[in-house]
């Protein structure tokens, strides 16, 4: 291994290396991920984008220690981890806001776990319901909220766990466009306030490339990584960005490279 | 460009916490309409009834009229009542028990496999075994008081209470179950955090069957052999001629059984205004 990689994997705050992971399925064999390396430093937004079936969310279960990896090595924080449930925090593409649960009681669910003091807990929550857009419906239950303020609320439930890392799985991807498109803008709102390492999973590319400052992209099933993208864009963003010209070649790039990859033509891997 | 946080916030989606503000003169009509239907209906049947056993000359002691029971059951109230408190508390004992034992079962069942594997079976003989071929002996082992009817009244409606609560906690959403382990959750968390609210319903669900058999349960323990309750009472009465008081005692055994359902069904709503009024809305929203 090289002294690069081992600074990187020191520095980062997520570092994969090598990992791989196969479900058996009916006696059979199934390759998911293969030999991905991968990392996002303190405070970096990286997107994750493929072709369906390609891993990406199998990464993050690993990342989040819901699964374990059949090959390589988690880092977190330059810590070897195994099974790290409960080191950060993970929003999905559905809400799970538990329907018992007011939204005020849902975004206390981590620091519950957690054994933090309600008081304590409920005030840390209600000071930040305003810049979820959620003030007001603090006491409703989730079905009475739209799908946009859900989001929002599950969101908060992973901000107030306190985990300096968010993994994100396709968090918008339930949503109308226009929702969508404030919920991005809105999401970069966020992380410049609380600068958070955020990985995203999603399978649009213009989303990937709107947040990130890096964009992997993955192969078919079995995922590897077959392009690593910097987003050289300045902060903050809005989306008026996404008609200018830095941003129309990166999506050329990654519109094609998706291309091949959706239509089986198979390249040289990325190095 | 700088934009301040309050104006990126998201502008409030209409949800559907929008239509909380329905007029409160729909829903008293609404709540009309609901009780209007089978009233009337029964109404109906009821006049009917009525009209039969006057237009065919139909003697009292071969089916007595509607009016004919009212007046049997206001006549004969002390006695009617002295053993609609029998019946109900055979009912309720059994019930309790029944309850207990069926959310201990199905809990073990839920958590272990191996449990569930060796015990589900048995659950599932013991409500083959003919309820009025073990009564008898039921008499013959354990006598003749209140124990036999509340033995027959378990046996009847243990079973609903297990099977419900067991898949309630079983159809528990995984996601939900892996979004609790992300956060940090032990095994004991998620089964109370999770596995319980979500099971509730389905608990609720099981002790409506429950409540209405448990009266069912009763009066069949009380054929078997009693001197007392509303089940001995129309025992009793045919062979007397009187059919008039035995079809008064079917009617209270009715009417308690709908009055047991319809307390579970107003728990439900207290306890669980979250599930109430979520399928309310997804009803409304589907055109139910």
């Amino acid at each position: 291994m090289t002294t690069a990689t081992d600074d990187r994997i020191a520095s980062a705050k997520i570092a994969l290396h090598g990992i791989s992971k196969e479900f058996v399925y009916k006696g059979r064999t199934l390759p998911v991920l293969e030999s991905v390396d991968f990392y996002a430093q303190e405070g970096e937004v990286v997107s994750v984008i493929g072709p369906s079936g390609c891993g990406k969310s199998t990464l993050l279960n690993i990342i989040a220690g819901l699964e374990e990896p059949s090959g390589g090595t988690l880092w977190l924080n330059g810590v070897e981890a195994r099974r790290p449930l409960g080191q950060v925090g993970y929003m999905h593409q559905k809400d799970l806001l538990l329907p018992w649960r007011t939204v005020l009681d849902n975004t206390l669910l981590g620091l519950e776990v957690q054994g933090i003091a309600k008081v304590k807990a409920r005030s840390r929550a209600l000071e930040l319901m305003e810049r979820f857009g959620l003030k007001g419906f603090e006491r409703e239950y989730p079905y009475a909220l739209s799908g946009g303020m859900r989001q929002r609320a599950a969101f908060l439930r992973a901000v107030l766990t306190g985990k300096d890392v968010l993994l994100l799985d396709e968090p918008f991807g339930a949503l109308d466009a226009l929702t969508r498109a404030q919920m991005q803008e809105w999401l970069l709102e966020l992380w410049s306030a609380f600068r958070k390492t955020i990985v995203l999973v999603t399978h649009d590319v213009e989303e990937a490339l709107f947040l990130s400052d890096r964009v992997y992209l993955f192969s078919a099933r079995p995922g590897r990584v077959r392009l690593m993208l910097a987003v050289d864009l300045p902060r903050p963003r809005t989306h008026l960005v996404v008609t200018q010209e830095p941003f129309i070649t990166y999506k050329a790039q990654l519109l094609a490279a998706l291309g091949k990859e959706s239509t089986g033509v198979q390249e040289e891997p990325w190095r | 460009m700088e934009v301040a946080p309050e104006a990126v916030t998201p502008p409030m989606e209409k949800g559907r916490a929008a239509r909380k503000d329905r007029s409160d003169a729909t829903r008293v009509q609404r709540l009309v309409l609901a009780w209007a239907r089978p009233v009337a209906a029964l109404a109906l049947l009821l006049g009917l009834w009525q009209g039969a056993v006057l237009l065919f000359e139909i003697p009292a002691w071969k089916l007595p009229a509607p009016y004919a029971v009212a007046k049997e059951l206001v006549a004969s109230r002390a006695l009617f009542l002295r053993h609609a408190w029998v019946t109900l508390g055979e009912a309720l004992i059994g019930f309790g028990v029944a309850f207990l034992l069926g959310v201990f079962l199905a809990t073990l069942m839920a958590f272990f496999r191996g449990f569930q594997r060796t015990v589900y079976p048995l659950v599932i003989a013991s409500q083959t075994i003919p309820v009025i071929v073990i009564s008898p002996l039921l008499l013959v082992w354990i006598g003749y008081g209140l124990a036999p009817k509340v033995v027959v009244v378990v046996l009847i409606t243990f079973f609903p209470i297990v099977v419900n609560v067991m898949d309630g906690l079983r159809s528990v959403d995984l996601d939900m179950v892996n979004m609790m382990r992300t956060l940090g959750a032990s095994r004991w968390q998620i089964f109370r955090k999770v596995q319980v609210p979500s099971a509730m319903p389905f608990l609720f669900s099981g002790t409506k069957v429950a409540v209405t058999f448990s009266v069912i349960g009763a009066v069949v323990g009380e054929w078997v052999g009693s001197s007392a309750g509303l089940g001995y009472l129309t025992r009793v009465s045919v062979p007397l001629f009187l059919t008039v008081r035995s079809f008064g005692a079917v009617f209270l055994l009715a009417l308690m059984g709908i009055l047991l359902f319809l307390t579970v069904v107003l728990l439900e709503r207290v306890a669980l205004p979250w599930h109430y009024r979520a399928r309310q809305s997804r009803e409304e929203e589907a055109g139910l």
